[in-house]
Parts: structure tokens; C-alpha cells; sequence
């Protein structure tokens, strides 16, 4: 018999949420990302609270633009990397295709995996350093990703779900 | 392909597609145009001297270039493809093979029936806007393309009967014409007039007038005394009658828009397809594969729920759906006729009017609680700075979405039967999907913190729309019910929930 994380007893598949996590790596991408998005947001905060100093807006300006620059910092470095990658979950099951994410509100979504149309993987700059990359997924309503594995595991989760998705042309 | 366009035999479309041609460079021309326009007038390099001779250059290089778009534009059908040759500056050259294409739409506006012509537009597989469209064509023509295309499939051939209704469509202010093509389903008048009553197009007409009343009154008033008029024609209550006649007049649009737009709805069935024609003005066709139907739903608003109507829509994949709404199949039916209407034109692959079940009383408080405490911020906000007392009517927000709120938990309800799954939910009007387990792209199930303290989650189910998709949501249900469905979806269990 097995449990979920409410404690309650369930033999149905589906109750066992998916377990796989993404490379631990990825805190470290995410931080980095952080830190870019906050100097776009410091240098976007920059413009009023110079205009705010050189014409002597009242004080509250300058404090809001600077305060948003520190509530961004907090949030996208130090946060945000570390709960994404633990709310992240997925699983590669024969029949479909299992993840699960989300901060304050849990999202679970399972993707049929005849319903897979085609998969790839994705390399942007910042989770090349790291040597990670992400596989990307879609079906007839959209696509999915999984954000950041190891090169390596990401190229055995796209042909693993390459292999298990059978793809037929005249059914969407 | 060089080779045989030798032996090829081009022909142009009908001249009248001139006027389309150049209508449409206008159309391309115009943004620019302003845009020349407007930055010369500023600039002050205006010169009314150079209106004339500019508008008349304007003119002649709009039909030139319409000239031209229809001179360069030739067709051909061989070996079942269609190949098309478009383009003054850039040669576009297409070839269609006929099994790609999923829908050879034809339609005719006024303009086309004045001149005995129609308009074929080639839809294919890949869910791109039509591939291919022959603005003008004789009905002659469209037939011979037809035939050349589908020789030894029957199933799009019938279509072409579609030729004939817009043939007869012609008389139809005179007689109303019946082409019977196999079970042809024609909405009567009287339905028609109930569809166009209680749909929303009244309701849309509504908020333009409204929109541009307001506008309207500023510049009557620079004319003449207008409150002065309408007191002395109506009253002292005068102003509210005016402001009544005018939403009457405004929903009265809307009806008879809609009339003119689904008349004679006709909905036939050929061997794979549905096929829909309908309007008064302009008569549309519309064709739908039936491997490509995704989902049917079935919708309701307060007045036909009241007289035990139902309007009937349908979800379907590829480049014939919409892109985030489903299309409407039918207009009126009583729900004592769904049985029966889904048999013949569905083949009975859906199973309508099932025992739903409802949620749980505990999910009740999970439906009210975030509109109303939106509408209490709300209406605090209007007792504090409304003036003059009206702000006590905004304790009705509150009360409205706690009503609300209810009818939405009552709506909120599934089944399944078999490979079938029912979701309905709505307010004060209904909508009820219809879907088989294998037409499920992707399910999700999402609890929030409030949710999962009562073990509540929503299940969504994302199906395929058009190019795009629509979500179809459960809310606030047990999360035992969201993960037996999910599971069902997957097909791992054989049991139903």
C-alpha cells in the first residue's frame, strides 16, 4: 500500500506523486538569472530615482524605486531558485508523462504520452554554463518543459519520451 | 515540376476578382498612406496643390497593382494537386496535394452572388490560415476543381451541393428553397428568431451604442438644445424614456444582425463531414470534419434554460475550429431533441443528458469566498467615497456574489459513461462539454492552500481548438475525484471513479 503526502491510503497509480527532481545545478542558474533580472529592474528603477534627486520629488519615490529593487533581489536570488527546485517534480511513466510544480498554488499536469506530438531540448546561455538543459515537450494544447537537467539526463528524458510517444498522423 | 507546367493549363481566376484585388491593395496601401499623409501634414510640406494629382497617382497604382495580383494569379489542378502561381514582386508557386487538404470552404458575399461567382478557400492539415484562396471562380469552375481533386472520394465531392443552396440562396427572399443532400437540418423562423433574441450579439450591440452615445450627446448638444428637445417631446421623465428607447433600439439591432447572419442555418452530413450554410446577405459555408471533432458542447443561458432550450457547439482541432472557443453547430434544439439529433449527425458518439454529480457542501465556502471579499473591499471602497448616500447600494456587490457564487457551485458537476466525460459548469447559464477519454490533450489538477485544507483541488482539461486550445475546468472537487479522473484519463485503472 502506499501513501501520499496527506497520509491517506491509496492504491490507484496515480496517488504517487512524481519523484524525480531537477539537477541541483539549477539553484544556481536560477540565481543567476535572479541577479540579471535585477539589474534590468535596478537600472529601470535607476531613471526615477535619479529624476526623483535631480528635481526633488517628494521622498517616497526614490524609496519605492529602491525598495523594489531590493524586493526583487530577495525574491528572484535567494527565494525563488531554491523553492523552485524543490516544488519541482516530474515523472516518465509508459502511458504519460507527470509534473509537478508551483509555489503558493500546487499544479499537477499529466500528459498522455500518445498525446505527445514532439520533443526537444533547450539550451539558452545562462544553463549552458552550468551544463544543463531543458526538455521541452508538446501536444495539440500547448507545451510543456522540464526546466533544468544535466545535459546528459536531458538527452535520455527526450529520447526516452521520443521512444514512448507514438505519434499518429490522422488522430489529434 | 518545370517540366510539366509546360503542358500545364494555367487559368486566371474570374475577372471580377479584380475588384477583390485591388480592394485588398487599397486595404495593404491604406496604413501607409495615412501614415505619409499625417507626417506631411505635420511637417508642414502639406500642399493642397499636390491632393489631386496624389490621390489620382493613389488610384492608379491601387489598380495597377489589382491589375496585376490578378493577372499573375493562375491555378491549375493535375494528378490531384492543386498548384497555384501568385505574386507580382515575390513568385509564389504552391502545390496542394488533395489529401492534405482538410476543407475546401466556399462562400459568397454580395458582390459574388450579383456576378453568379464564389470564393474557394483550401484548407490543409497543418492548421495555417487557408493555404490557398480563389477570390472569384464560376460555380462551374469550383465544380470542375472539386471533381479534378476528390475524382474517387465521394466524401468532399457532395459538398459541392453546397453550390447549389448558394445558387438558390439568391431567391431566397422570394421562396425558401429546401436541397436535400442526404438529413439536412434547417432551423425555422421561429427558432431563428428565438437564437437571435436571447444570443449575446444584442447584448454586444448594447455596450457599442451605449459607447457611442455618450459621444453622440456632446456633439448634439454643440447643435442644438438637446435635453431641451427631449424634455419638451417626453416629459420631465423624458430623459429616462430616451435612454429606455435606445437600449431597445440598440437590442433590436442585434437581433435583426443576427438574423440576417444565421438564416436558414442548415446543418447536412456527407460522409464524414459536417457541413453548415447559413446568412441572408452573405451566405457562409463552413465544413468540419467529423475525425477532427474534439468535444461538443452543449450551452445554455438563463432565458433558454427557462423555456428548455439548448444551444449546441462543437470543439474541433485544425484549421475549420476557432481558436480558443468552440463553433457553433447548431443554434436552437429543445433538449428532448439532443438524442436524436446527436444519432444522426454524430453518430451517437456522445451520450447527452447523464446523471451529473454535483460537489461537495464543503466546497461551498471555496466558491464564495474570494468574490466576496473582492465585492466587500468593493463595496467598502463605495460606502467610504460614493456621495450622496448611493454608496449603501454597493452592500448589493456582496450580496450578488454570494448569489453567484451559489449558482456556481450548483452548476459545478461531472460524469462518466463509458469513454465519455461530462463536465458542466456556468452561473446563471450553463455550459456542458462532452468529451471522450481519448480527445483529453493534457489534464491538470491545481490546489491552492485554502483548497488543500479541505482537500478541494480543480482539475482542468485542456483540449485542442482550432490552432490553439480551450480549458474546460472542475472546481473546487474532492481531490480523490481529480485524481480518479486523471487516472481515467490515462487509462491505468479499470474501474470508474
Amino acid at each position: 500500500m502506499k501513501f501520499n503526502s496527506n497520509g491517506r491510503e491509496c492504491s490507484l497509480i496515480i496517488r504517487n506523486e512524481p519523484a524525480r527532481k531537477l539537477d541541483h545545478n539549477a539553484i544556481r542558474a536560477w540565481k543567476v538569472s535572479g541577479i540579471l533580472e535585477t539589474a534590468v529592474t535596478a537600472v529601470l528603477m535607476a531613471v526615477p530615482f535619479l529624476l526623483a534627486f535631480r528635481f526633488g520629488w517628494p521622498a517616497w519615490v526614490e524609496a519605492v524605486s529602491f525598495l523594489l529593487v531590493i524586493f526583487t533581489s530577495v525574491v528572484s536570488i535567494i527565494l525563488i531558485p531554491r523553492l523552485r527546485w524543490e516544488r519541482f517534480r516530474y515523472e516518465i511513466g509508459e502511458e504519460e508523462i507527470d509534473l509537478q510544480h508551483g509555489l503558493l498554488i500546487r499544479r499537477r499536469t499529466l500528459i498522455p504520452m500518445i498525446k505527445v506530438q514532439h520533443v526537444d531540448t533547450k539550451q539558452g546561455p545562462i544553463l549552458r554554463r552550468f551544463g544543463l538543459a531543458a526538455v521541452t515537450f508538446s501536444t495539440a494544447a500547448g507545451s510543456f518543459e522540464i526546466p533544468a537537467l544535466t545535459e546528459y539526463t536531458a538527452d535520455r528524458v527526450r529520447s526516452q519520451i521520443a521512444r514512448l510517444a507514438r505519434i499518429s498522423d490522422d488522430e489529434i | 515540376m518545370m517540366r510539366s507546367e509546360s503542358t500545364a493549363n494555367f487559368r486566371r481566376l474570374h475577372p471580377i476578382a479584380i475588384f477583390f484585388f485591388i480592394f485588398k491593395s487599397v486595404k495593404d496601401l491604406l496604413y501607409p498612406l495615412i501614415v505619409f499623409l499625417l507626417s506631411s501634414v505635420f511637417t508642414g510640406k502639406a500642399d493642397t496643390f499636390w491632393l489631386i494629382p496624389g490621390s489620382i497617382v493613389f488610384v492608379l497604382l491601387v489598380i495597377l497593382i489589382g491589375w496585376s495580383s490578378w493577372m499573375r494569379y493562375q491555378y491549375d489542378v493535375r494528378d490531384r494537386v492543386l498548384y497555384v502561381k501568385q505574386g507580382i514582386f515575390i513568385h509564389k508557386n504552391l502545390s496542394i496535394p488533395s489529401d492534405r487538404i482538410q476543407s475546401l470552404d466556399q462562400s459568397a458575399g454580395l458582390l459574388h452572388r450579383l456576378f453568379g461567382v464564389l470564393m474557394l478557400q483550401v484548407e490543409t492539415a497543418g492548421g495555417k490560415k487557408p493555404e490557398a484562396a480563389l477570390s472569384a471562380i464560376s460555380t462551374r469552375e469550383a465544380d470542375r476543381i472539386r471533381t479534378a481533386l476528390f475524382a474517387s472520394s465521394p466524401a468532399l465531392k457532395d459538398a459541392h451541393s453546397g453550390t447549389t443552396m448558394i445558387h438558390n440562396a439568391q431567391h431566397a427572399l422570394k421562396e425558401p428553397v429546401h436541397t436535400e443532400t442526404g438529413a439536412a437540418l434547417v432551423l425555422t423562423s421561429r427558432r431563428l428568431l428565438l437564437y437571435s433574441a436571447t444570443s449575446g450579439r444584442a447584448t454586444v450591440a448594447l455596450a457599442v451604442i451605449a459607447a457611442a452615445y455618450s459621444q453622440l450627446e456632446d456633439v448634439l448638444e454643440r447643435f442644438f438644445d438637446f435635453q431641451g428637445t427631449i424634455h419638451s417631446l417626453l416629459g420631465s421623465g423624458g430623459f429616462v424614456w430616451w435612454i429606455a428607447m435606445l437600449l431597445i433600439a440598440a437590442y433590436l439591432i442585434g437581433v435583426a444582425v443576427t438574423m440576417t447572419k444565421e438564416y436558414k442555418f442548415t446543418l447536412r452530413k456527407s460522409e464524414g463531414k459536417l457541413i453548415l450554410d447559413r446568412g441572408l446577405l452573405e451566405s457562409k459555408q463552413a465544413s468540419f470534419a467529423v475525425k477532427r471533432i474534439q468535444a461538443l458542447q452543449v450551452k445554455q443561458n438563463v432565458l433558454l434554460r427557462l423555456f428548455g432550450y439548448i444551444n449546441v457547439y462543437l470543439v474541433s482541432a485544425g484549421s475549420t475550429g476557432k481558436d480558443r472557443q468552440s463553433v457553433l453547430l447548431f443554434p436552437i434544439l429543445r433538449i428532448s431533441e439532443l438524442p436524436s439529433f446527436l444519432e444522426i449527425y454524430l453518430s451517437a458518439a456522445y451520450i447527452p443528458n447523464v446523471q451529473m454529480e454535483g460537489m461537495p457542501k464543503k466546497a461551498i465556502s471555496n466558491y464564495w469566498a474570494f468574490p466576496v471579499f473582492i465585492s466587500a473591499i468593493a463595496a467598502i471602497a463605495g460606502i467610504m467615497w460614493v456621495p450622496g448616500g448611493f454608496g449603501w447600494f454597493a452592500l448589493l456587490l456582496p450580496i450578488l456574489a454570494l448569489v453567484w457564487s451559489w449558482l456556481r457551485y450548483k452548476a459545478a458537476a461531472w460524469n462518466i459513461t463509458g469513454d465519455q466525460l461530462t463536465i458542466r459548469s456556468g452561473a446563471a447559464s450553463l455550459t456542458t462539454t462532452l468529451v471522450s477519454r481519448r480527445r483529453i490533450q493534457w489534464c491538470g489538477i491545481r490546489t491552492s492552500p485554502l483548497q488543500s485544507l479541505k482537500q478541494l483541488s480543480t482539475l482542468s482539461l485542456a483540449l485542442a481548438s482550432g490552432k490553439m486550445f480551450i480549458r474546460v475546468h472542475l472546481q473546487h472537487a474532492p481531490l480523490d475525484t481529480c485524481e480518479s479522473l486523471v487516472q481515467w484519463v490515462i487509462g491505468k485503472t479499470d474501474r470508474t471513479p
